[in-house]
């Protein structure tokens, strides 16, 4: 039996009377990226807050490496401190960056190793400006947040993320708050962590092109189901389904309907 | 005008004790009534179960009557059962009064923080209390720490309504000693020295705000 990195079956999450997913299924493989698309609504950045229990399903079960996330049955506060262990193991990157702001670059992605980690600080730094580093800050460790463009923003959120050295990454539109200058700038970043360190990713994404470089496998949602999936040359070219048809029609050519 | 400051040094030196009880007054309630009103808030933050209720009731009733009258209560009903010093019932009537104004000043600080920061703490495995101490506290600090100078400038002046259960600070100093001289201008006096620590605790509070702008 093949063992899966990510592994969710039967995912329910509403709103009030408002249903986003509708029994989502999905079987993530070690090292496997995987691009989510869709309309805006259609769930998807709600499906990948599930993956870390930002939001709590209702229904359904999620598996993180053959373990069970947040166990059911446990009393709430245990459920809390099991799920917070198993976050670190999971990187998350959001569309609004969320860095501390009154912390400097590398504060800020020394804060997990040092607090949550409990590294010495020494050692806290070194892992956080080797990250920096990678994401090609190096000079800019003792800047703020507020000094830093939307780019270098979400590069340093990256770096905090990655100094937990998690085996799996989620983000959530990471570039879709930037000026259209400043996103190749992260999306090399990302790349370069598919094609050097093999790192299980969940993305949710409107670049296509970007999609369709990195992605192994690519999910179409729209209503809080998954409507078709398959590679990237598949479903980005010759999409089955009328509605991914639609959609990817109007994020190329905005303007033509 | 020379026969004001021919007195003036005497006069001083009557009031110094009056202001320096009053300055003491002022740190012990503002250092218990801003912790107090602090775990308030924070134990309010989740907005259910019988704590918060009571908690908020108690909190509408404290704002919503005279600090003035609180202060008579506590001294005078508080001190039919046990001995209570004027310094004691000013202390607790005035601390337990700014931690219901202070509490809700922490809530709305508290709450303008970003879910998005909880969420990146939590995306950290940082536990709520963690997120809390390291990332939400400071943030709200920096923020208030004007407001928090605000505070303690008004519980200096409102120190001075300690002088009806017999404290005898710098106000009760100034009446007893115009009541004995008859010489009005010792108000004057008695304003300007509660001035001179206002100001430039105002001024600091300016300052702060300029300072710590980048992180607003």
């Amino acid at each position: 039996m093949e063992t899966y990195k990510i592994e969710l079956k039967g995912i329910h999450k509403s709103y009030g009377r408002l249903k986003v997913l509708k029994g989502i299924d999905l079987r993530i493989k070690e090292r496997e990226v995987v691009v989510i698309i869709g309309p805006s609504g259609s769930g998807k950045s709600t499906l990948l807050r599930c993956v870390n229990h930002l939001e709590t399903p209702e229904r359904g079960e999620i598996w993180i490496g053959g373990e069970r996330f947040g166990q059911a049955g446990m009393e709430p506060r245990m459920r809390e401190s099991v799920a917070n262990r198993q976050r670190q193991g999971i990187g998350f990157v959001f569309q609004s960056f969320n860095l501390f702001p009154h912390m400097t670059a590398l504060q800020n992605v020394m804060e997990g190793p040092l607090w949550v980690k409990r590294l010495g600080r020494k050692e806290a730094e070194a892992i956080a400006c080797a990250q920096l580093a990678k994401v090609e800050l190096q000079d800019k460790l003792h800047s703020y947040p507020s000094q830093l463009s939307g780019g270098q923003c979400q590069r340093v959120a990256i770096a905090r993320s990655l100094a937990m050295s998690p085996n799996v990454m989620l983000f959530d539109e990471p570039t879709s708050a930037l000026d259209p200058e400043l996103i190749g700038g992260v999306l090399k970043v990302m790349k370069q962590l598919v094609d050097e360190h093999g790192m299980t990713m969940l993305i949710v994404t409107h670049e296509m092109g970007f999609a369709g470089d990195v992605a192994d496998r690519v999910i179409m949602m729209d209503g809080g189901v998954i409507l078709e999936e398959g590679p990237p040359t598949e479903i980005l070219r010759t999409p089955r389904h009328p509605r991914t048809k639609k959609f990817l029609d109007q994020i190329i050519k905005p303007y033509a309907s | 005008m020379e026969k004001f400051l021919a007195t003036l040094g005497e006069d001083l030196k009557f009031l110094g004790p009056g202001l320096l009880l009053t300055i003491r007054l002022t740190i012990f309630t503002f250092a218990i009534g801003s912790v107090l009103g602090l775990l308030l808030a924070v134990f309010r933050l989740r907005k259910r179960g019988l704590f918060y209720h009571i908690t908020g009731f108690v909190i509408d009733f404290l704002r919503g009557t005279p600090m003035l009258v609180q202060l008579l209560a506590i001294y005078f009903f508080v001190g039919m059962y046990i001995r209570t010093s004027p310094l004691t019932a000013a202390v607790v009537g005035m601390s337990i009064n700014l931690s219901a104004y202070m509490s809700e000043a922490y809530r709305g600080v508290l709450e303008s923080i970003h879910r998005g920061q909880w969420e990146a703490a939590k995306s950290l495995g940082m536990s709520r209390l963690l997120t809390l101490r390291r990332i939400i506290l400071p943030q709200a600090l920096i923020i208030l720490l004007p407001d928090l100078t605000n505070y303690l400038i008004m519980t200096l002046l409102s120190s001075s309504l300690a002088s009806v259960v017999a404290l005898r600070e710098l106000t009760l100093l100034g009446q007893s000693l115009v009541a004995r001289s008859f010489r009005v201008e010792i108000f004057l006096i008695v304003a300007l020295l509660y001035f001179a620590v206002s100001y430039p605790m105002s001024r600091l509070a300016s300052w702060m705000e300029k300072k710590w702008k980048h992180i607003r």
